[in-house]
């Protein structure tokens, strides 16, 4: 008897993990050079999760300053030139919450970050619409189902990373062709000019008073 | 729209200068947004709801000399939905003014809240509508189903860009080959020509 209630309750914690709202929003901003920009979010409940991404796609060195500030000016998350990040973390005290970037060390680069910002409120639990279906009919289902979401989350989650990844080669790509264009001028125009001062040097050592001499 | 004011981001823009995003988005790939925008109002210190307020939403295709594809003007808080037509980088912006007058005069940094909720991709779209009936079966498998087809459609978007990346990349080998053949060939001249100079001046000083 004790069985199918403890199963009964394990299928409606998994389903109201499952149907607990996430606000998730993904952007990409471009930060100016020496740029501040800060984006809020509002977590109701004490205790709800909150999870951040961000990634530079392009500029630069690819590395961003971040900063996470919960209410009455607590500070949650602190990094300074990082690639990316990837925190969970959870909301102690409801209220008002920022997720800043700057870009100050940069001069004339501006910077592409990927974001996204998802707060996990409170969990309302959700009974399956059909009535008549019975707790082990529908585990063995969730159970996949919950299974199959995650690894789709995984997949998304790889692609969103290999896409950071083709950027940032794109544009090594890119500035090994500017680089080589560039240093075979410099070097063309160097070995020009050595080479007219070399038999100007000669000449020199061996014209007027000091022919016959060397 | 309540829900709305709780769960979404939010950011502040003035009325003066656009906000933007910039999303890489796969061919046919749906976005929609819902936003709720509200002034600071001076005489209670806080934020709330001016029917003058209207929020203008662009998305122009940067790819394609900035195409705008959806020009968009609405009151204080709405919904728009636009598909993207082409893969390519979009720019989405955000412009607040007062609709009356057509102008701005505050100048305020933080003189607008502007909370919005933005959903790439299909799936989003069934979360943000009806997150109630995701309960129910049936509808999660739909949902798991547009979440593939989203996850296909970024897997074609990255076939694409991979080709253009070895693109150039052969081009860069090809760069590397034209520059190193052309110095070759400008030393050998210099070379050349420091020769010749240094015979004829030598045999001009009659030391040859």
């Amino acid at each position: 008897m004790r069985l199918p209630t403890i199963l009964g309750a394990t299928i409606l914690a998994s389903l109201s993990l499952f149907t607990s709202p996430v606000a998730a929003t993904a952007l990409t901003y471009k930060l100016a050079p020496n740029e501040r920009q800060c984006f809020y979010s509002t977590a109701d409940k004490k205790g709800s999760k909150v999870a951040f991404y961000f990634a530079v796609q392009s500029g630069g060195s690819f590395d961003v300053d971040y900063k996470v500030t919960g209410p009455n000016d607590k500070i949650i998350l602190d990094g300074s030139k990082e690639r990316q990040g990837d925190f969970v973390f959870t909301a102690n005290e409801p209220g008002e919450y920022s997720f800043c970037f700057s870009n100050d060390m940069s001069t004339f680069a501006e910077k592409m970050v990927d974001f996204e910002i998802a707060v996990e409120n409170e969990a309302r639990a959700e009974l399956p619409s059909k009535q008549g279906t019975s707790p082990e009919h529908l585990s063995s289902l969730e159970e996949s189902l919950f299974k199959l979401s995650g690894q789709l989350s995984t997949i998304s989650r790889n692609q969103k990373y290999f896409r950071t990844r083709e950027n940032r080669n794109f544009s090594t790509v890119r500035s090994t062709e500017s680089r080589i264009f560039n240093f075979s001028v410099i070097e063309s125009l160097m070995m020009v000019t050595m080479s007219c001062l070399q038999v100007f040097i000669v000449r020199f050592f061996f014209q007027g008073a000091r022919k016959g001499y060397v | 729209s309540y829900a709305l004011q709780s769960f979404g981001l939010y950011f502040y823009i003035d009325g003066v200068t656009p906000k933007c995003f910039f999303e890489e988005l796969p061919k046919d790939t749906l976005v929609v947004g819902q936003y709720t925008a509200e002034e600071y109002n001076p005489s209670i210190q806080a934020y709330n709801n001016n029917p003058q307020l209207a929020i203008q939403i662009t998305v122009d295709e940067t790819f394609e000399n900035d195409h705008r594809v959806v020009n968009q003007k609405g009151s204080s808080s709405g919904r728009f939905t636009f598909t993207a037509g082409d893969s390519g980088e979009h720019r989405l912006c955000f412009w607040a003014s007062h609709a009356s007058s057509g102008g701005w005069f505050s100048n305020n940094p933080e003189g607008v809240k502007l909370t919005l909720d933005l959903a790439i991709g299909e799936t989003s779209e069934i979360e943000s509508k009806d997150k109630d009936k995701l309960a129910d079966i049936v509808q999660r498998v739909k949902d798991l189903n547009s979440r593939l087809q989203d996850i296909r459609r970024e897997q074609v978007f990255q076939r694409e860009r991979e080709a253009e990346f070895r693109d150039q990349s052969e081009s860069t080998n090809t760069r590397v080959v034209r520059w190193t053949l052309i110095q070759l060939a400008l030393l050998g001249v210099t070379c050349a020509w420091q020769l010749s100079h240094l015979r004829a001046f030598f045999i001009k000083q009659k030391l040859t």
